[in-house]
């Protein structure tokens, strides 16, 4: 070793290193100044956390039935009221929350799965390869999915499973241009030809370079498209098409709510405000997310389904 | 340009019979036929019926007939109402549906693109917040749940409006126009706001400024074309969006129109007018994107020329 | 010349307020214009030029920007105390304004015509007819030909130079009093640089309006103003006539500036003594096509030379000469058609693997922009220990650090800065982290694209020392790249020049320094010795 290597060594322990502050601890100084953000952000951990805890916490068994009681408004014993059967509105809601939430992360999961594969192996390879991935998506995106996944619930069944996959299958392709286009742009920058230059392997580009740089789009766009999928998910289930009983989901107690409203409001109005309140802490966030993540941009439209 | 629409519309042609194709073998492929919810029918009955439907066919030559009706505009009979043909109940269902999609698509573009203008001229301020926070609030309300709040509050309280039906009573139209615009209406105000906050930042805006033109003068000579166009590219969604959402608000207003047909259709499993409605609804929407792909590119003289 | 100023501006003072945070963008600034005068604004970026301009017609950004203090008395009132309304009338009509980038300032949904024509439309009675054969008149003048049917057309059908151009017709379609030009040529390239100043100062001649030219660019300034006002950090640290400031400057900032920019021939001490030197690299036919919307595109062309250890070589050319595709070819970026490049008498083009790797260790590049070259994500250690670490250079994470902290102090750079993020630093200090990236794997030749374009003059001659210090200490050989005829001068013991992707002309710098070959060699040169 060489003796001012050495030296260096040995200054090593003298010098004090200055913190520094990455972007993520700028965006997350930045997010925690937006309380709406921020609002949404705690709404969205105490959501998670009733949901998974639900079936050691919801005051009622999910089938409990008081058929004596039937319909009844708020009360002690049931909070927010029972349904026509008498069983107890709160409990539904958990548990259609659970299905509601399920749907939304599920969906979201496999659309953030197979979008950002596709777009940077598109993105980095460019040329011939892109040219043809993104044919492909083009034409995906050109069809009316909406239809199809409707089509899709009526001609093979109510089947959970398909639900999600169908709906996550739709929101792909955004996650796939997004992802494209953010690694199109890294590729031009300069801080990639300098790692080609200095001789790392594209795997280790994408993994090292491109990807933590497109972290904070694909947080975005992820945040945006849970509520568009449970918005989705609730559609289904209001026309009768997605989740069936006895599972149910906030969209199935929005409809079922419907029917009844003029005699029992609140069996629409609590459903709906579950739904709401989630949509809004879930599009701050996303919204929040935005900003902090790109300081350029003053709070853009956005969560804009399509 | 005109090579430019004439490619948009052939690209259009595969997709269009990839929406024909992947319909038909989809409704093909369900699991039970159309003829299996009435278990007393007959042997004998269900074969008749089968014949009449070209059911026993094989599904290429199925298939094949089909395209050849759909050419003819005929969308064969229906499977619900026998004597009455698929394509005269959309020709029935369809201009009502029109005249809805067209009064939603009036609310969102009206109040959306005002809306938008008045955010983004003071960003930051009241006149921001308000119209945003609407904005917001129209994005977390879908139209199955604003639809029934509607209904409670001005037809059922209030008694100001007619809660269903589509011509019968005067103001009848009004509620389903406004549930199913409202959701548009708040992306557009989004849209438009973040469009126009992006063009007023750039650096001809500041040119256009110190030639001397006041602040409207700015806004609509200079920045308005620049930042609609985030909304024209959001407009062929949207109409896939208002089409979709047609079902529900049909539904809740029991509006006798193609999205409440395809609803009774689907809970009957009507297959012919299913496959009907989606393809017409399905070419409609690939249509529609491909006039504003023409029109974005209209708008804007730097991709007018160099395609 | 002691006539009444058409302009007089005290005590300008403009504050902004950045995320809470108050700083002072433009401190005491005054200054007078006469009619006819030319007034030139200098100062780097930061320092205030452009904000007190934008501040005198209201055109700061509200509400970060507030004007504290101060008076601009034209014509008897005083434009900080006129109303949005008032200032309109004056906006466009009696002093206008050129922006620096022709591509960004134009609206690109506009005709041109109909841009030019605007302002006249707006502050008189003209009727679209007149204002049009005024507006073809003008744009004739300013030397676009063909004016009537280039009146239709849109701005990116026209190139950087000619939008300027139409800019300048139609900042002076309402005859104004007072030009104020913001960085006019700084977008544009060299050649085009000096129409457009020549441009201006005819216009101004011709029709008496006072010009202010706002410039980072002391040779600029030099060539057009009267007068001029130095600005330092918002304070207008000296204020006189040019041509005695350039020879006796008064002020320490004022002489820093002038001396930031070498006019010299390259320093004695690094010059390339090519005693039995051996070539490292040799191009030889180097040939780059790119498909540009499906027509090919030759962006170099027959392309050769070569470098020896311990010699730079500087290539010249302005943009789209081919100068940066050539230096992506050297390094592999971009394919070849046709020709091949040797390191040391290696054929680069077939390397794979474990041989492409070594390539990549003697070859390294120094970037244009200091902050696109650093990944935002990373620390400048890792940001310097990753080729250390990719190649091996040293074992277990503390000698790693122990050599991040040596190449740190080597670039003077404070190690203890080392976990720290790019956008933490200046430009300046990027362009160092970036430099001690490129030699921590102990290159042999380092190729160098535009290195100091996007820094401070004062930062650049910095930048430019510590290059020539490193290349000598190290043994090093370099590709130095930039449009700038007299960093190249200083930089490099031979110098190539390109033009439309060919190489026009090359030999020892100071002997095409003396007598250039090529008509466009120069005419290069001769711009330069006017800003001199």
């Amino acid at each position: 070793m060489p003796e001012n290597m050495i030296d260096s060594l040995k200054s090593l322990e003298q010098i004090e290193f200055e913190e520094g502050r990455s972007l993520w601890n700028d965006a997350w100084v930045r997010l925690k100044r937006n309380r709406l953000a921020m609002f949404g952000l705690w709404v969205m951990l105490f959501l998670v956390s009733i949901s998974l805890l639900t079936p050691w916490f919801a005051p009622y068994g999910y089938e409990i039935q008081d058929l004596e009681l039937g319909a009844s408004g708020p009360s002690l014993a049931h909070w927010l009221g029972t349904d026509t059967l008498g069983r107890d509105l709160l409990t539904r809601l958990m548990y259609g929350g659970r299905v509601s939430l399920l749907v939304g992360f599920a969906a979201t999961a496999v659309s953030l799965a197979v979008g950002v594969i596709w777009g940077i192996v598109a993105g980095y390879m460019g040329g011939s390869v892109d040219a043809v991935m993104m044919r492909i998506v083009d034409i995906l995106y050109a069809l009316p999915f909406m239809i199809f996944v409707i089509l899709l619930m009526v001609v093979f069944g109510q089947s959970f499973l398909l639900l999600f996959l169908a709906i996550g299958l739709v929101e792909w392709l955004t996650m796939a241009r997004i992802v494209r286009g953010q690694v199109q742009a890294l590729r031009r920058q300069e801080f990639v030809s300098a790692a080609i230059v200095t001789g790392l392997s594209s795997a280790q580009i994408m993994r090292r370079h491109i990807l933590p740089n497109i972290m904070g789009p694909v947080i975005v766009y992820v945040t945006l498209t849970i509520p568009a999928v449970m918005l989705f998910e609730a559609f289904l289930s209001f026309l009768g098409l997605g989740v069936q009983p006895p599972q149910s989901s906030w969209g199935v107690l929005i409809a079922t709510g419907v029917e009844t409203m003029e005699e029992y409001p609140w069996l629409l109005i609590f459903p709906g405000l579950a739904l709401s309140i989630t949509l809004f802490a879930l599009n701050f966030l996303g919204d929040g997310l935005r900003d902090a993540l790109d300081p350029r941009s003053a709070s853009g439209a956005g969560g804009v389904h399509e | 340009m005109s090579k430019l629409v004439l490619a948009r519309i052939l690209q259009g042609i595969p997709v269009l019979l990839i929406v024909v194709t992947a319909t038909f073998f989809l409704v093909r492929a369900a699991p039970g036929g159309p003829f299996d919810a009435e278990r007393s029918l007959p042997a004998e009955v269900v074969k008749n019926l089968e014949k009449r439907y070209n059911l026993d066919a094989p599904v290429l030559h199925q298939y094949v007939d089909y395209l050849g009706n759909l050419v003819r505009g005929d969308f064969g009979p229906s499977f619900r109402y026998p004597n009455r043909s698929v394509t005269e109940l959309i020709r029935t269902g369809m201009p009502i549906t029109f005249e809805l999609a067209f009064y939603a698509i009036v609310v969102a573009v009206v109040v959306g693109v005002m809306s938008g203008l008045i955010a983004a001229v003071r960003p930051n301020s009241l006149q921001d917040y308000l119209p945003m926070s609407l904005a917001m609030t129209g994005i977390c309300l879908p139209a199955f749940l604003l639809g029934p709040i509607l209904v409670l509050i001005f037809g059922i309280w209030l008694e100001w409006l007619p809660v269903s039906g589509w011509g019968y009573s005067p103001g009848d139209k009004i509620l389903p126009s406004v549930t199913l615009g409202s959701a548009y209406a708040a992306y557009i105000a989004r849209l438009t706001r973040a469009g126009m906050l992006e063009v007023l930042s750039q650096d001809f805006i500041r040119t256009a400024r110190a030639k001397g033109l006041s602040m409207p003068g700015v806004v609509f000579r200079h920045a308005l074309r620049g930042g609609l166009a985030p909304v024209v590219a959001f407009s062929g969604p949207a109409v896939a969006g208002l089409l979709t959402g047609s079902f529900v608000v049909e539904t809740i207003f029991q509006i006798p129109g193609l999205g409440r047909f395809y609803v009774q259709a689907a809970f009957n499993r009507d297959y012919t007018m299913i496959m009907g409605t989606t393809i017409l609804l399905s070419c409609l929407i690939v249509i529609l994107n491909i006039v504003v792909d023409i029109l974005a590119v209209w708008m804007n003289p730097r991709l007018r020329k160099v395609r | 010349m002691s006539s009444q100023p058409i302009l007089s501006v005290r005590n300008l003072t403009v504050v902004f307020t950045i995320r809470g945070q108050k700083f002072t963008a433009v401190d005491k600034l005054s200054f007078d214009i006469e009619r006819g005068e030319t007034l030139g604004i200098v100062g780097e970026s930061g320092s205030g030029k452009s904000v007190s301009c934008n501040a005198l017609l209201g055109l700061l950004p509200r509400p970060q920007a507030e004007i504290t203090g101060g008076e601009a008395w034209f014509e008897g009132s005083d434009l900080l105390e006129l109303s949005e309304k008032a200032l309109r009338k004056i906006r466009g009509k009696r002093i206008s304004m050129v922006f620096q980038d022709p591509m960004t300032s134009m609206n690109p949904y506009i005709r041109i015509g109909d841009q030019v024509m605007e302002p006249l439309l707006l502050h008189s009675r003209s009727t679209a007819a007149e204002a049009k054969e005024r507006a073809i008149e003008l744009l004739d003048q300013v030397g676009i030909h063909d004016a009537a049917r280039r009146f239709d057309q849109y701005p990116h059908e026209f190139s950087g130079g000619m939008r300027q151009r139409a800019m300048i017709a139609m900042a002076l379609i309402t005859a104004p009093d007072i030009l104020i030009a913001d960085e006019p040529t700084s977008a544009l390239d060299v050649t085009v640089q000096s129409q457009i100043l020549e441009l201006l100062k005819t216009m101004q001649e011709q029709r008496g309006v006072s010009l202010v030219l706002v410039s980072h660019d002391l040779g600029v300034v030099r060539r057009v103003t009267d007068k001029l006002v130095v600005m330092d950090r918002g304070v207008s640290v000296e204020r006189g006539r040019t041509h005695q400031v350039f020879t006796t400057p008064a002020h320490s900032y004022t002489q820093k500036l002038l001396d930031a920019i070498p006019h010299t021939a390259k320093p004695e001490t690094y010059r390339f003594v090519p005693k039995d030197a051996p070539v490292y690299l040799r191009a030889k036919g180097i040939r780059v096509t790119f498909s540009i919307k499906h027509r090919p595109f030759t962006a170099v062309d027959d392309v050769s030379f070569q470098v020896r250890k311990g010699e730079v070589l500087g290539i010249v050319g302005e943009s789209g000469s081919g100068k940066t595709t050539l230096s992506q070819a050297v390094l592999r970026l971009v394919s070849m058609e046709a020709g091949e490049v040797l390191l040391e008498d290696i054929g680069i083009q077939k390397l794979r693997g474990a041989a492409l790797k070594r390539y990549r260790k003697q070859v390294q590049m120094v970037f244009q922009d200091p902050y696109a070259s650093l990944n935002p994500r990373m620390t400048v250690h890792d940001i310097i220990a990753e080729p250390i670490r990719l190649h091996q250079l040293a074992e277990g994470g503390r000698a790693v650090t122990a050599k991040v902290i040596r190449l740190m102090q080597d670039v003077g750079l404070s190690p203890a800065w080392a976990n720290k993020y790019p956008h933490e630093f200046s430009g300046g200090q990027c362009q160092r982290v970036a430099i001690a990236r490129a030699i921590a794997v102990e290159p042999i030749l380092l190729i160098a694209d535009e290195p100091v374009s996007a820094l401070d003059v004062t930062i650049q001659a910095q930048v430019l020392n510590l290059l020539l210090e490193l290349i000598r200490r190290k043994g090093l050989s370099m590709i130095f790249i930039s449009h700038d005829l007299a960093v190249v001068r200083y930089m490099a013991d031979r110098v190539a020049v390109m033009k439309d992707g060919r190489m026009i002309e090359s030999g020892e710098t100071e002997t095409v320094y003396a007598s250039p070959k090529e008509r466009y060699t120069r005419e290069l040169i001769s711009l330069e010795k006017i800003s001199e």
